[in-house]
Protein backbone atom coordinates (compact mmCIF):
# COMPACT_ATOMS: atom_id res chain seq x y z
CA UNK A 1 0.00 0.00 0.00
CA UNK A 2 2.38 2.13 -1.28
CA UNK A 3 1.12 5.67 -1.94
CA UNK A 4 2.52 7.63 -4.87
CA UNK A 5 4.62 10.65 -4.42
CA UNK A 6 2.39 13.49 -6.47
CA UNK A 7 5.09 15.07 -7.71
CA UNK A 8 2.24 17.82 -9.37
CA UNK A 9 2.13 19.35 -5.97
CA UNK A 10 5.62 19.57 -5.38
CA UNK A 11 6.35 23.17 -4.28
CA UNK A 12 9.95 24.04 -6.42
CA UNK A 13 10.20 27.78 -5.41
CA UNK A 14 9.60 26.87 -2.01
CA UNK A 15 12.17 24.46 -1.97
CA UNK A 16 14.78 26.59 -4.04
CA UNK A 17 13.88 29.86 -1.92
CA UNK A 18 14.42 27.67 1.33
CA UNK A 19 17.68 26.14 0.08
CA UNK A 20 18.97 29.60 -0.31
CA UNK A 21 18.01 30.39 3.25
CA UNK A 22 20.06 28.15 4.35
CA UNK A 23 22.63 29.01 2.16
CA UNK A 24 22.83 32.74 3.41
CA UNK A 25 22.01 32.30 7.17
CA UNK A 26 25.11 29.77 6.48
CA UNK A 27 27.34 31.91 5.15
CA UNK A 28 26.01 34.85 7.53
CA UNK A 29 27.49 32.50 10.39
CA UNK A 30 31.10 31.69 8.83
CA UNK A 31 33.83 33.70 10.30
CA UNK A 32 34.89 35.74 7.72
CA UNK A 33 31.87 36.96 7.05
CA UNK A 34 30.56 37.43 10.58
CA UNK A 35 32.91 39.37 12.19
CA UNK A 36 32.50 42.24 9.13
CA UNK A 37 28.72 42.15 9.60
CA UNK A 38 28.01 41.80 12.92
CA UNK A 39 31.67 40.98 14.89
CA UNK A 40 30.29 42.47 18.60
CA UNK A 41 27.44 39.85 18.60
CA UNK A 42 29.29 37.29 16.89
CA UNK A 43 32.45 37.66 19.67
CA UNK A 44 30.10 37.49 22.61
CA UNK A 45 28.64 34.68 21.27
CA UNK A 46 31.69 32.25 20.32
CA UNK A 47 32.97 33.73 23.98
CA UNK A 48 29.76 32.27 25.58
CA UNK A 49 30.61 29.05 23.44
CA UNK A 50 33.69 28.75 24.92
CA UNK A 51 32.55 29.57 28.41
CA UNK A 52 29.75 26.91 28.23
CA UNK A 53 32.67 24.33 26.98
CA UNK A 54 34.83 25.24 29.26
CA UNK A 55 31.92 24.76 32.29
CA UNK A 56 31.20 21.14 30.70
CA UNK A 57 35.02 20.21 30.63
CA UNK A 58 35.73 21.23 34.14
CA UNK A 59 31.89 19.01 34.70
CA UNK A 60 33.76 16.11 33.21
CA UNK A 61 36.98 16.43 34.81
CA UNK A 62 35.17 16.35 37.81
CA UNK A 63 33.22 13.66 37.55
CA UNK A 64 36.87 11.18 36.55
CA UNK A 65 38.53 12.61 39.28
CA UNK A 66 35.59 11.39 41.55
CA UNK A 67 35.27 8.37 39.31
CA UNK A 68 38.79 7.55 40.13
CA UNK A 69 38.11 8.01 44.38
CA UNK A 70 35.43 5.67 43.67
CA UNK A 71 37.62 3.29 41.74
CA UNK A 72 40.04 2.99 44.59
CA UNK A 73 37.45 2.57 47.20
CA UNK A 74 35.82 -0.26 45.38
CA UNK A 75 39.43 -2.07 44.84
CA UNK A 76 40.06 -1.55 48.72
CA UNK A 77 36.57 -2.58 49.62
CA UNK A 78 35.46 -4.96 47.06
CA UNK A 79 32.58 -4.24 45.00
CA UNK A 80 29.30 -3.22 46.67
CA UNK A 81 26.06 -5.35 47.20
CA UNK A 82 23.00 -2.94 46.25
CA UNK A 83 20.47 -6.00 47.09
CA UNK A 84 19.61 -9.58 47.46
CA UNK A 85 20.42 -11.51 43.45
CA UNK A 86 22.53 -8.57 42.52
CA UNK A 87 24.63 -9.68 39.72
CA UNK A 88 28.03 -9.09 38.63
CA UNK A 89 29.93 -8.41 35.36
CA UNK A 90 31.51 -11.71 34.19
CA UNK A 91 34.52 -11.15 33.43
CA UNK A 92 36.34 -7.52 34.89
CA UNK A 93 39.03 -5.51 33.65
CA UNK A 94 40.45 -3.74 35.95
CA UNK A 95 43.61 -2.27 34.29
CA UNK A 96 41.37 -1.06 31.74
CA UNK A 97 39.00 0.41 33.75
CA UNK A 98 41.28 2.79 35.33
CA UNK A 99 43.53 3.78 32.08
CA UNK A 100 40.24 4.33 30.38
CA UNK A 101 38.84 6.82 33.13
CA UNK A 102 42.77 8.45 32.81
CA UNK A 103 42.61 8.72 29.27
CA UNK A 104 39.46 10.09 29.20
CA UNK A 105 40.74 12.92 31.89
CA UNK A 106 44.12 13.29 29.45
CA UNK A 107 41.69 14.04 26.53
CA UNK A 108 39.58 16.99 28.91
CA UNK A 109 42.57 18.53 30.56
CA UNK A 110 44.00 18.55 26.46
CA UNK A 111 40.31 20.36 25.93
CA UNK A 112 40.54 22.96 28.13
CA UNK A 113 44.15 23.96 27.89
CA UNK A 114 42.76 24.81 23.84
CA UNK A 115 39.40 26.41 24.88
CA UNK A 116 41.50 28.55 27.40
CA UNK A 117 43.87 29.34 24.67
CA UNK A 118 41.07 30.07 22.17
CA UNK A 119 39.61 32.62 24.75
CA UNK A 120 42.53 34.57 25.34
CA UNK A 121 42.92 34.79 21.44
CA UNK A 122 39.25 36.10 21.49
CA UNK A 123 39.48 38.57 24.42
CA UNK A 124 42.98 39.95 22.66
CA UNK A 125 40.73 39.98 19.44
CA UNK A 126 38.47 42.22 21.15
CA UNK A 127 40.58 44.47 22.57
CA UNK A 128 42.41 44.95 19.57
CA UNK A 129 38.90 46.10 18.12
CA UNK A 130 38.37 48.42 21.05
CA UNK B 1 -4.44 3.05 -13.32
CA UNK B 2 -6.15 1.11 -10.24
CA UNK B 3 -5.80 3.01 -6.75
CA UNK B 4 -3.83 1.57 -3.72
CA UNK B 5 -5.52 -1.09 -1.78
CA UNK B 6 -7.07 -0.27 1.43
CA UNK B 7 -7.87 -3.38 2.57
CA UNK B 8 -11.06 -4.93 4.64
CA UNK B 9 -12.30 -2.64 7.31
CA UNK B 10 -11.62 -4.64 10.35
CA UNK B 11 -8.07 -4.90 8.87
CA UNK B 12 -7.91 -0.83 8.83
CA UNK B 13 -9.18 -0.38 12.18
CA UNK B 14 -6.33 -2.89 13.60
CA UNK B 15 -3.76 -1.47 11.65
CA UNK B 16 -4.88 2.61 13.46
CA UNK B 17 -5.20 1.26 16.37
CA UNK B 18 -2.04 -0.50 16.65
CA UNK B 19 -0.49 1.92 14.89
CA UNK B 20 -2.26 4.34 17.46
CA UNK B 21 -1.08 2.57 20.63
CA UNK B 22 2.57 2.85 19.11
CA UNK B 23 2.42 6.48 18.62
CA UNK B 24 0.93 6.76 22.33
CA UNK B 25 4.07 4.40 23.91
CA UNK B 26 6.27 7.07 21.82
CA UNK B 27 4.93 9.92 22.90
CA UNK B 28 4.63 9.08 26.65
CA UNK B 29 8.05 7.95 26.48
CA UNK B 30 9.56 11.20 25.07
CA UNK B 31 7.42 13.26 27.68
CA UNK B 32 8.50 11.61 30.74
CA UNK B 33 12.25 11.41 29.35
CA UNK B 34 12.34 15.02 28.64
CA UNK B 35 10.04 16.99 30.44
CA UNK B 36 8.71 15.20 33.42
CA UNK B 37 11.96 12.93 34.66
CA UNK B 38 14.66 15.70 34.30
CA UNK B 39 12.66 18.50 36.11
CA UNK B 40 10.72 16.52 38.66
CA UNK B 41 11.25 17.34 42.05
CA UNK B 42 13.60 20.20 41.79
CA UNK B 43 10.59 22.85 41.54
CA UNK B 44 11.24 25.45 44.31
CA UNK B 45 15.31 25.41 44.53
CA UNK B 46 16.23 28.77 43.92
CA UNK B 47 19.87 29.47 41.82
CA UNK B 48 21.88 29.33 44.61
CA UNK B 49 20.37 26.52 46.59
CA UNK B 50 22.25 23.97 44.46
CA UNK B 51 23.55 22.03 47.05
CA UNK B 52 20.01 21.53 48.38
CA UNK B 53 18.90 20.88 44.86
CA UNK B 54 21.88 18.40 44.29
CA UNK B 55 20.89 16.50 47.88
CA UNK B 56 16.86 16.54 46.97
CA UNK B 57 18.50 14.94 43.22
CA UNK B 58 20.28 12.36 45.30
CA UNK B 59 17.43 11.85 48.03
CA UNK B 60 14.72 11.01 44.93
CA UNK B 61 17.51 8.91 43.51
CA UNK B 62 18.48 6.78 46.54
CA UNK B 63 15.52 4.31 47.06
CA UNK B 64 15.01 3.46 43.19
CA UNK B 65 18.37 1.61 43.42
CA UNK B 66 17.53 0.49 47.37
CA UNK B 67 20.36 2.78 48.88
CA UNK B 68 20.29 5.66 51.26
CA UNK B 69 21.96 8.82 51.40
CA UNK B 70 24.43 9.53 53.57
CA UNK B 71 26.21 12.54 52.76
CA UNK B 72 27.25 15.74 50.51
CA UNK B 73 30.90 15.00 49.59
CA UNK B 74 31.64 18.12 47.23
CA UNK B 75 30.01 20.53 45.18
CA UNK B 76 30.42 23.00 42.76
CA UNK B 77 28.58 25.75 41.15
CA UNK B 78 29.20 27.60 37.63
CA UNK B 79 27.50 30.28 35.97
CA UNK B 80 27.80 31.90 32.39
CA UNK B 81 26.93 35.10 33.83
CA UNK B 82 24.07 36.96 35.82
CA UNK B 83 20.54 35.64 35.73
CA UNK B 84 21.92 33.04 33.25
CA UNK B 85 22.23 29.54 32.72
CA UNK B 86 24.02 27.88 35.24
CA UNK B 87 25.26 24.62 36.06
CA UNK B 88 26.02 22.75 39.57
CA UNK B 89 27.31 19.10 39.89
CA UNK B 90 28.95 16.72 42.93
CA UNK B 91 29.18 14.09 44.47
CA UNK B 92 26.97 12.30 47.23
CA UNK B 93 27.75 9.64 49.22
CA UNK B 94 24.83 6.57 49.45
CA UNK B 95 24.65 3.38 51.39
CA UNK B 96 23.36 0.03 50.68
CA UNK B 97 20.97 -2.34 52.88
CA UNK B 98 24.61 -3.89 53.47
CA UNK B 99 26.36 -0.93 54.72
CA UNK B 100 28.47 -0.64 51.16
CA UNK B 101 29.43 2.87 50.56
CA UNK B 102 28.50 3.92 46.86
CA UNK B 103 28.92 7.43 45.59
CA UNK B 104 26.40 9.33 43.07
CA UNK B 105 27.58 11.74 41.05
CA UNK B 106 24.90 15.02 40.36
CA UNK B 107 25.07 17.42 38.30
CA UNK B 108 22.69 20.12 37.19
CA UNK B 109 21.76 22.50 34.99
CA UNK B 110 20.00 26.04 35.73
CA UNK B 111 17.69 27.61 33.09
CA UNK B 112 17.66 31.17 33.83
CA UNK B 113 14.45 31.86 31.64
CA UNK B 114 12.75 29.22 32.97
CA UNK B 115 14.19 29.33 36.65
CA UNK B 116 13.88 25.75 36.72
CA UNK B 117 16.60 23.37 37.76
CA UNK B 118 16.95 20.27 35.28
CA UNK B 119 18.75 16.98 36.22
CA UNK B 120 21.91 16.68 33.52
CA UNK B 121 23.41 13.70 34.75
CA UNK B 122 22.65 11.71 37.48
CA UNK B 123 24.72 7.89 37.94
CA UNK B 124 26.30 5.65 40.21
CA UNK B 125 30.29 6.11 40.36
CA UNK B 126 32.10 2.57 39.77
CA UNK B 127 28.90 0.77 39.15
CA UNK B 128 29.37 -2.96 39.42
CA UNK B 129 26.94 -2.70 36.33
CA UNK B 130 29.19 -0.27 34.41
CA UNK B 131 30.40 -0.56 31.05
CA UNK B 132 34.00 0.30 32.94
CA UNK B 133 34.00 -3.06 34.80
CA UNK B 134 34.05 -5.25 31.75
CA UNK B 135 37.01 -5.98 29.32
CA UNK B 136 37.42 -4.51 26.09
CA UNK B 137 36.98 -7.84 24.48
CA UNK B 138 33.18 -8.49 26.27
CA UNK B 139 32.25 -5.68 24.88
CA UNK B 140 34.27 -5.16 21.76
CA UNK B 141 33.05 -2.16 18.79
CA UNK B 142 30.88 -4.55 16.74
CA UNK B 143 29.86 -7.11 19.32
CA UNK B 144 26.16 -8.52 19.71
CA UNK B 145 26.74 -8.48 22.99
CA UNK B 146 27.52 -4.80 23.15
CA UNK B 147 23.52 -4.01 21.72
CA UNK B 148 22.54 -6.01 23.96
CA UNK B 149 24.49 -4.90 27.00
CA UNK B 150 23.49 -1.05 25.85
CA UNK B 151 19.77 -1.83 25.13
CA UNK B 152 19.86 -3.50 28.85
CA UNK B 153 21.29 -0.69 30.10
CA UNK B 154 18.59 1.81 28.50
CA UNK B 155 16.04 0.19 29.46
CA UNK B 156 17.27 -0.62 33.51
CA UNK B 157 17.81 3.18 33.45
CA UNK B 158 14.44 4.31 32.30
CA UNK B 159 12.71 1.61 34.63
CA UNK B 160 14.62 3.12 37.48
CA UNK B 161 13.80 6.96 36.29
CA UNK B 162 9.80 5.21 36.57
CA UNK B 163 10.47 3.84 39.49
CA UNK B 164 12.26 7.16 41.31
CA UNK B 165 9.33 8.54 40.53
CA UNK B 166 6.57 6.37 41.45
CA UNK B 167 8.86 5.95 45.32
CA UNK B 168 8.70 9.86 45.46
CA UNK B 169 6.18 9.67 48.22
CA UNK B 170 6.91 13.41 49.20
CA UNK B 171 7.22 15.67 46.12
CA UNK B 172 7.86 19.27 46.55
Amino acid sequence: MIRRLKTDSFKKPALVGGLLLVFVLGLANFPDFALRLYPDSFLDGQLRRIRRNTIRIQGRLDCAEATLSALDHVRENGLPHFHEGFSYPSETGEKQTTRRVKAQQTADYAELTELDYLRQRLGRLRKNDE
Amino acid sequence: MNGPSKGTPLRRLVIRVFAGAILCVLSAYALFTFLIYPFYGLRGFDREQYEAAIMKAAKDFAPSESLAVSSLIRSRFEALGENEDAYAWGSVSLLSPRGDRVYLWVSLKWYGSWHRWRRDSIFIMADPRDRLFYAESVLALGSFKKTIYAIQNYRRETLRQVREVLLDRNPS
